[in-house]
């Protein structure tokens, strides 16, 4: 059953299409893996998808079409996301950082401080609640964007590139933190990366993306394999 | 969140009991002193202004240069509600700050979705349109008295009292009554849900949009509210008077204020009330100076914010970053507060 | 009647040359360091009554001088000022509203020195070259003409340093991705101070262009700040060629406007067009994004 449909999506910037006439499911539960040279159009998609341009086509999420919605409602429809260079709320301690989502991420709950306890320990952050964010190091912050995102009770989960610069130790517990929150919290998953290796290890099927269009999708063993892809990555 | 939320009222609420306590005690020794007494009560309605543009620029980070417009156009509806269509008083000053809340919202309309330095130009924009608008006939025609101003607006009077302009006790009492309700209603929002969502959109704007947070809504209630206290104490301040005239729209005012937010400590409430406190009366007291005063400020001004970016509350209360002259400030507090260290014995007296 | 409008035209022409002066430098900084400075219209006034002292201690001195003086006297005044008001300040999250008011500050400092200096009246210099020239049968003032040709050159000259001169496309680069040039070994903060050093110089140059048209008081630097924020905010901040559009399109407005409806008018339209074009194009006509 697919959760996220996304339909002949172009996204333009002036003359440059940044994603163009794209298409492409994602079945519920799944993790669903994005790659691509660079400046290839991936974080695009993620802002066209969750409201911060405004693209033509559709894309029917969760069974209605949510292109046009505002970022705020699109989160309250259930989609979250993390960002490529972690955007925080600097001068607030990871506990508010958390609790914005908390608070904001879900209309008319009450249970909003055992959501704030339940991310930040689910993460592994328990103990740094009152570090002000502005004072964390790399996969520390990482892991508090994660925390914000889960806080909104999300379905769908969009990773941007979400083990860029971090410790091969630091890289394996992210693995295993993504793999856990697709198995134990039921979210799908989105993840953009471009270290293949991690995305044939976690993802179910894979797309390829350059110049905004969808070279091939298909199960990462597959993928690898594809002429085109092999090209994109090691010619032209 | 229990735990952060009382440090902050440490840190917020002292200070305005602190403030509160003081301001209370100040006419037992000062009653006597006509000059002193207006000084104190154009410190308190400025420092309303300064906190309630600090409470758009530092706190919700709106780049809004749009403060006086707000303070006039409160100023003016009251004091020609109440002279021409013979409102009482209090209710024009309250339908005083509602209209001005109204034109808050309005103009924050435009500003939804520009950036930064637009938003700045459109509020700078609206304050400088303000004059001509005011002096044209259009304005004229509505009473607003044009460059002669309006005058003999009505005093305040309540259940038959009527507040003199001679004895300035009364009216001390009822503006530090009234800045202190803003100051509340501040301090409420800037611990709710509505001050979280501020702040997030000031901190980033696209991480708090994606988890929830309604830009608009929130940039629309900053402006409103912000609009409202401006305008109800710039009503306040045309009773006070009596007279009103395009001067409060003036650059030189208008610079004045912004230092008080920024001798305070910007988006570090309620700094921007101590700085109005600590501006008006450094005004007063460089009057002496003639033309030389303003040069001064200029450069107190450029000093202030390289050397203590966080003003006077980041003085009182460091967190985290710190300039140089807060470093010095940190030095001199952990000498003079030095426990005996635990080496060899030898302690540093 | 035609004759008289293309007299205006012509005025208008070169007011958008001065205005263009006038606001690639605010454009450049802001671009390159993300800084609004407000002390952008001090500096104009005081590269004008510079040039006044320097009149007024020589008469007979001769313009090229008077800008071989002044250029380089501004251009390092931005310099330090850069490094003592600007600079200090980029390490902290809320650096840009503090800048934004120690540059206030700063402008309150420096029209009140100038006030202290020179009183409160109106002076004026003298214009470049005396009398008007005949150009396709049209008396146009001389000293426009000068100044439309020194603009020009300016412009081409900005055009080849961001083009071609090392320093001009490192300033591109930092404008473009401040992070990516300093990983590509671009000392940025050197670049800010020189960007800032180049806008205070091109500020100082629109003064002493305009100031004998327009005379000179200490608080005139204010319209020149908030008409040079229009353009540069109709164009796009941070774009050159959005800037240099806008400066031309505003310049005929004003002359336009201001021989037809009145002098207090012109600024009416600018607001009105700045804000109409806003709200289609929230960047401005070429504007970049953030």
């Amino acid at each position: 059953m697919s959760i996220l449909q996304v339909n002949k999506v172009t996204q333009l910037f002036g003359q440059l299409a940044a994603v163009n006439n794209l298409s492409f499911e994602v079945e519920k539960g799944e993790i669903f893996g994005i790659a691509g040279p660079n400046g290839a159009g991936k974080s695009t998609l993620f802002d066209v998808i969750t409201g911060f341009y405004r693209g033509s086509g559709d894309i029917i999420f969760d069974g209605s079409n949510i292109i046009g919605l505002r970022p705020h409602q699109i989160c309250h429809r259930g989609i979250a996301r993390t960002f490529q260079i972690p955007e925080l709320f600097l001068t607030l301690p990871v506990f508010d950082n958390v609790r914005v989502g908390a608070h904001f991420g879900v209309r008319g709950a009450h249970d909003e401080r055992e959501r704030i306890n339940e991310a930040i320990n689910f993460v592994g952050l328990q103990g740094k609640e009152n570090i002000i964010a502005a004072n964390l190091n790399l996969f520390d912050k990482k892991l508090t964007l994660l925390a914000v995102a889960l806080a909104t009770k999300p379905k769908l989960l969009l990773l941007d590139e979400p083990i860029g610069g971090l410790s091969p130790t630091e890289l394996r517990e992210s693995i295993n933190l993504i793999q856990r929150i697709n198995k134990e919290l039921g979210l799908t998953i989105i993840v953009i990366e471009h270290l293949m290796k991690v995305l044939t290890e976690i993802s179910q099927r894979l797309m390829i993306i350059h110049n905004g269009e969808k070279i091939c999708i298909s199960s990462p063993q597959e993928v690898v394999k594809d002429k085109r892809v092999i090209e994109i990555y090691l010619g032209g | 969140m229990k735990m952060r939320l009382t440090k902050k009222l440490d840190r917020e609420g002292i200070t305005l009991l602190v403030m509160l306590a003081v301001l209370l005690l100040l006419p037992a020794y000062f009653h006597g002193n006509q000059y002193i007494m207006h000084i104190l009560i154009m410190c308190l309605i400025y420092s309303v202004v300064a906190v309630g543009w600090d409470f758009m620029l530092g706190y919700a980070g709106i780049f809004t240069f749009g403060q006086f417009g707000f303070f006039a156009i409160g100023a003016y509806a009251s004091g020609m509600l109440t002279l021409y269509a013979g409102i009482p008083v209090p209710l024009g000053i309250l339908l005083g700050g509602l209209i001005t809340a109204g034109a808050g919202v309005l103009l924050g309309l435009p500003c939804l979705r520009l950036k930064g330095a637009y938003i700045a130009l459109v509020t700078f924009a609206f304050h400088l349109i303000l004059v001509p608008l005011i002096n044209s006939d259009l304005g004229r025609a509505m009473g607003t008295g044009a460059t002669r101003g309006l005058l003999s607006i009505p005093t305040l009077a309540v259940g038959g009292y009527s507040f003199s302009v001679v004895d300035k006790i009364p009216w001390y009492y009822v503006l530090l009554g009234i800045a202190f309700l803003s100051f509340f209603i501040i301090y409420r929002i800037t611990h709710s849900s509505i001050g979280l969502a501020f702040v997030s959109l000031r901190d980033s704007d696209k991480l708090a949009k994606s988890l929830g947070v309604d830009e608009f809504k929130h940039k629309l209630m900053v402006f409103g509210i912000s609009a409202f206290l401006t305008g109800m104490i710039g009503a306040f301040y045309a009773h006070y008077v009596g007279i009103v005239s395009t001067r409060i729209l003036g650059l030189d005012i208008f610079l004045m204020v912004m230092v008080m937010l920024v001798i305070g400590g910007m988006g570090k409430f309620p700094g921007a009330a101590i700085g109005a406190f600590i501006v008006t009366f450094l005004n007063e007291a460089l009057r002496p100076t003639a033309e030389y005063r303003l040069f001064i400020f200029g450069a107190i001004v450029v000093a202030v914010i390289v050397l203590l970016p966080g003003g006077l509350m980041g003085v009182l209360f460091p967190t985290g970053r710190v300039g140089p002259g807060e470093r010095f400030g940190h030095f001199i507090r952990r000498t003079f507060a030095r426990k005996p260290r635990k080496n060899g014995g030898k302690e540093l007296l | 009647m035609t004759r008289e409008v293309a007299e205006v035209l012509i005025s208008g022409i070169a007011l958008g040359s001065i205005y263009a002066i006038m606001s690639v430098g605010m454009t450049l900084v802001y671009g390159v360091s993300r800084v609004f400075n407000f002390a952008y219209g001090s500096f104009y006034i005081w590269g004008a009554y510079l040039a006044y002292l320097l009149f007024s201690a020589s008469p007979d001195m001769s313009y090229p001088a008077v800008f071989a003086i002044v250029i380089p006297v501004m251009f390092l005044f931005g310099l330090g000022v850069e490094k003592a008001v600007c600079a200090p300040l980029r390490r902290r999250a809320d650096w840009q509203m503090l800048t934004v008011m120690s540059t206030l500050g700063l402008a309150l400092f420096l029209d009140n020195a100038a006030l202290i200096a020179f009183g409160p009246h109106k002076k004026a210099l003298p214009p470049l070259l005396e009398g008007s020239t005949n150009i396709a049968g049209f008396m146009v003032s001389t000293h426009e003409m000068v100044t439309l040709a020194i603009a020009v050159s300016i412009m081409v000259g900005i055009a080849l340093f961001l083009g071609r001169v090392r320093l001009g496309m490192k300033m591109r680069a930092v404008a473009q991705d401040g992070v990516g040039a300093r990983i590509v070994g671009i000392q940025t903060n050197r670049v800010f101070g020189y960007a800032f050093a180049l806008s205070t110089a091109l500020a100082a140059i629109a003064g002493i262009l305009l100031a004998p048209k327009y005379f000179m008081y200490p608080l005139g630097g204010w319209t020149i700040l908030i008409k040079a924020w229009i353009v540069v905010a109709f164009g796009g901040l941070g774009s050159v060629k959005g800037t240099i559009y806008s400066a031309f399109i505003l310049g005929i407005v004003e002359a336009l406007v201001g021989w037809y409806f009145g002098l207090q008018w012109p600024i009416v339209f600018w607001f009105a067009i700045m804000l109409a074009t806003l709200a289609i194009r929230p960047r401005g006509l070429f504007g970049t994004g953030e």
